[in-house]
């Protein structure tokens, strides 16, 4: 082996060395965009960053004005539980339990109202309608990424 | 294995999510747990119980999407013509028409029941409003929708899985 040869190995190991925390560190996260929107009949606009889920919804319900409120995206290692705060007071929590072939296991929770076990595809958006708030809906979106 | 980890697995298991190795390797264990042996009965007792629960319990309100399908009001239904050549036959499909219908009803029950995965390919695996009717949309590869309908002062129930979130 040449000395070229063996700086190049060096090099290479060192970048594998550099590199393997950082795998480490993403493995077994689970990235969930949550979103807060508030559907109402009264008369306004489609918030451009809501288009997305103004399009699933507009065939199924009926609402004049759709406004995000907020938008998140959680970084979860399994088991570890996600929180967002509703405009209403109420908690939403998101806990990612099992990634299998099949999807990301999550249980989701909005306090007093809903319990539930999601298994979400990779980029698959579950829409929940749930809290009435002022004179509309809130309606939660979340969408997984891993 | 850690407790938390072994409860998945054997929630996968039961949801016929193991596949390969991991799934030899499970039953390997149960095979010689009989500890594990009833966690996974009662693992299925609580979901066939929970089932049964939800079947005779929940009749799903489904007004808030049947009303926007509704015409509106003073709307004039779609006359249905029928062809001169087939009119006399008229009374005669109707009831084959109705017939065919219910036969295709029936045979897609039918598959739904027997099909084991059925289940298994759904998002929403387990759900708990409490006293309030639930709308599931899942139609599409894209998107699903959960809709709570009606008054949602009143909690849910205490217990089930949901409340590890």
């Amino acid at each position: 082996m040449t000395g070229l040869e063996r700086a190049l190995a060096a090099a290479a190991v060192v970048l594998l060395l550099a590199a393997g925390p950082t795998s480490a560190q993403n493995a077994g996260r689970v990235e969930i965009d949550v979103m807060i929107s508030h559907i109402s009949n009264r008369p306004g606009d489609i918030d451009p960053a809501g288009r997305k889920l103004d399009r699933e919804l507009r065939d199924q319900f009926r609402y004049e004005s759709l406004r995000v409120l907020e938008s998140r995206r959680l970084s979860l290692r399994l088991d570890e539980v996600g929180s967002v705060d509703l405009p209403n007071g109420k908690p939403l929590r998101v806990r990612p339990l099992q990634v299998g072939e099949r999807g990301v296991l999550v249980a989701v929770a909005i306090e007093g109202t809903l319990q539930t076990d999601l298994r979400i595809r990779n980029g698959h958006l579950v829409v929940i309608g749930a809290e009435p708030y002022e004179d509309g809906r809130l309606v939660i979106s979340l969408e997984p990424h891993f | 294995m850690s407790f938390a980890r072994g409860e998945q697995t054997l929630h996968a298991y039961h949801d016929r999510e193991l596949r390969g190795f991991a799934r030899w390797r499970f039953e390997r264990r149960l095979a010689r747990s009989r500890e594990l042996r009833r966690e996974l009965e009662a693992l299925a007792l609580m979901r066939e119980l929970l089932r049964e629960g939800e079947s005779r319990e929940r009749t799903p309100d489904l007004w808030e999407g049947i009303a926007r399908r509704l015409p509106a009001p003073g709307a004039r239904p779609a006359r249905t013509e029928v062809r001169e050549g087939l009119a006399p036959l008229a009374w005669l499909l109707r009831p084959l028409a109705t017939a065919a219908v219910a036969a295709a009803a029936a045979a897609a029950l039918v598959f739904a029941l027997l099909s084991g995965d059925n289940a298994a390919t759904g998002v929403v695996r387990w759900i708990d409003s409490g006293d309030r009717n639930v709308m599931v949309l899942e139609g599409g590869e894209e998107v699903t929708i959960i809709w709570v309908l009606g008054d949602v002062s009143q909690p849910p129930r205490e217990g089930g899985t949901g409340d590890r979130a």
